[in-house]
């Protein structure tokens, strides 16, 4: 299928359905919506029928592979785009419950809000597709972060993605995948969704602290482990992550 | 709870005023320089000067080279942000070692351009009737005002390659002139015009500006100013714009 944009009045209809399905109506996303053109403009961006995804991780290689950056590398995002997507994927990111109903929460996690820094991350499909494509060329590092099944984000995702400086920082990302990614279990560890020692929040703040006097855009893993209290994040520390391949 | 931060290495914070950052609009290719007065801030002259472009999880670095004579030490371009709508900088300088530790920084900057309708820009533009006349310069109240004839749409006409190449010198001599004119008293004030006018020539140049009380000295000055101006137009390589966009050939500028 061709990915087309919405217009405003596209937008302005995405907009009804939600709130439709958040009022709790069995409410479902019709090709006539998707294809009408008073409501959507084609892009000519083809994309196949997309596979189950397991995690944000896989959403995202799909997404970047299918889209080949167009949308996404060299250009402003755009809203009518990743609003589309959102709809033509509401199945993967807002899924139908046994009643019928689907989860809806907050509207930027399905219509993009590029120009709010505090909030663009937030959305289901452009945050896990910008954060890997910001680690292109040594993406299994994302592994961990984006390890959130696609509709959940989860806690690692929101202490790290919320900080620009943080989230397109090789080592920073390189750390939460040595720190929380099991490569046996292909999850996260065990205790890494918690707030106490050793936890993402607790990363987050000491990043927040160490970024007045380190410069994240050059450091390396090992400087940046370097800097951690050792016996607080020592835990986490235990296992060598397994180089990654396409398989992983 | 908020965590504390503490600054162990006594970073330093860069004014905005000693870090400008130019966009330079060539049709739909993008980039930009940047001017840096770090004389004040007792940094090693061999620690590294940086300057990341940013927008979302769009990230470029760009070697300055270092404290002594900071300058772009390889293309500027901002290919990978297209539009260069909302693109934010910072300025870093780093150690000169490996260590990655921060001495400096300016984050949140905006870049001034023609293009950028929000830059902090010493000049206002407005729509006027000019009768006749395609551009003006103008003093008031507010500080300088260059008057667009309002038949003319003023993007095109401010990106034009006639406007950069030909109307932009005239009018930051002018600029200068007037903030000199208006002494350095004026000048002495750090949020005035005319001091953010006369402190980019003086950037330029590399020697301030000459003494206003010296009213004998008139020479003097509009060599000051001439030489602020040659610089400004081979900084932005005005002639090989002219050149190469509305002549066509390859001289140098």
């Amino acid at each position: 299928m061709n990915v087309r944009s919405l217009t405003p009045e596209g937008i302005e209809r995405a907009n009804v359905l939600l709130d439709a399905m958040k009022a709790g109506e069995p409410a479902t996303v019709s090709p006539e919506f998707l294809n009408h053109p008073d409501f959507s403009d084609d892009t000519g961006i083809s994309i196949g029928k997309p596979p189950a995804f397991e995690s944000r991780y896989n959403l995202a290689l799909w997404l970047n592979q299918q889209l080949d950056g167009t949308s996404m590398v060299g250009g402003v995002l755009k809203i009518g785009t990743w609003t589309w997507l959102t709809m033509a994927l509401l199945d993967v990111v807002a899924p139908v419950r046994a009643d019928g109903t689907r989860n809806i929460g907050a509207r930027p996690l399905y219509v993009l809000e590029p120009d709010n820094w505090r909030r663009y991350y937030r959305h289901l499909l452009a945050g896990p597709v910008l954060v890997m494509r910001a680690h292109w060329g040594d993406l299994g590092i994302t592994q961990a972060i984006l390890a959130g099944k696609p509709h959940i984000p989860g806690e690692l995702y929101e202490q790290i993605a919320s900080r620009q400086e943080v989230v397109t920082s090789h080592a920073v990302v390189a750390l939460t995948r040595k720190l929380y990614w099991d490569a046996q279990t292909k999850a996260l560890k065990r205790g890494s969704g918690g707030k106490g020692a050793g936890s993402p929040r607790r990363l987050s703040s000491l990043l927040e602290q160490l970024d007045v006097t380190w410069d994240f855009g050059e450091m390396t893993e090992d400087s940046l482990i370097a800097l951690l209290p050792h016996k607080e994040f020592a835990r986490f520390m235990k296992e060598p992550p397994v180089e990654y391949t396409e398989t992983s | 709870m908020s965590i504390r931060r503490f600054n162990y290495t006594e970073r330093k914070r860069l004014a905005q005023r000693d870090v400008a950052i130019y966009l330079l609009d060539e049709g739909e290719s993008h980039s930009f320089d940047a001017d840096f007065d770090l004389a004040g801030y007792n940094l090693p002259s061999d620690a590294r000067v940086v300057v990341e472009a940013y927008r979302q999880t769009t990230v470029r670095r760009y070697a300055f080279g270092h404290v002594a004579n900071p300058s772009a030490k390889g293309p500027t371009g901002l290919e990978d942000f297209g539009d260069s709508s909302g693109v934010l900088f910072r300025t870093k300088v780093v150690d000169a070692g490996d260590s990655g530790r921060l001495l400096a920084e300016a984050d949140r900057l905006h870049a001034a351009g023609p293009k950028d309708a929000n830059r902090p820009s010493l000049i206002r533009v407005a729509d006027a009737d000019l009768d006749g006349e395609i551009w003006r310069l103008s003093f008031d109240a507010g500080g300088p005002l260059l008057e667009l004839e309002r038949k003319f749409a003023r993007e095109t006409l401010l990106n034009s390659p006639h406007f950069k190449c030909l109307v932009y010198p005239q009018v930051f001599r002018d600029l200068l002139r007037r903030a000199l004119d208006e002494g350095l008293d004026d000048a002495e004030d750090e949020v005035s015009w005319q001091s953010k006018a006369v402190s980019y020539g003086q950037r330029l140049c590399g020697e301030d500006a000459p003494d206003g009380d010296d009213s004998g000295d008139d020479d003097a000055r509009e060599d000051w100013i001439t030489m602020a101006v040659t610089r400004f137009c081979k900084r932005h390589h005005l002639a090989r714009k002219y050149t190469d966009v509305v002549i066509g050939g390859g001289a140098e500028g």
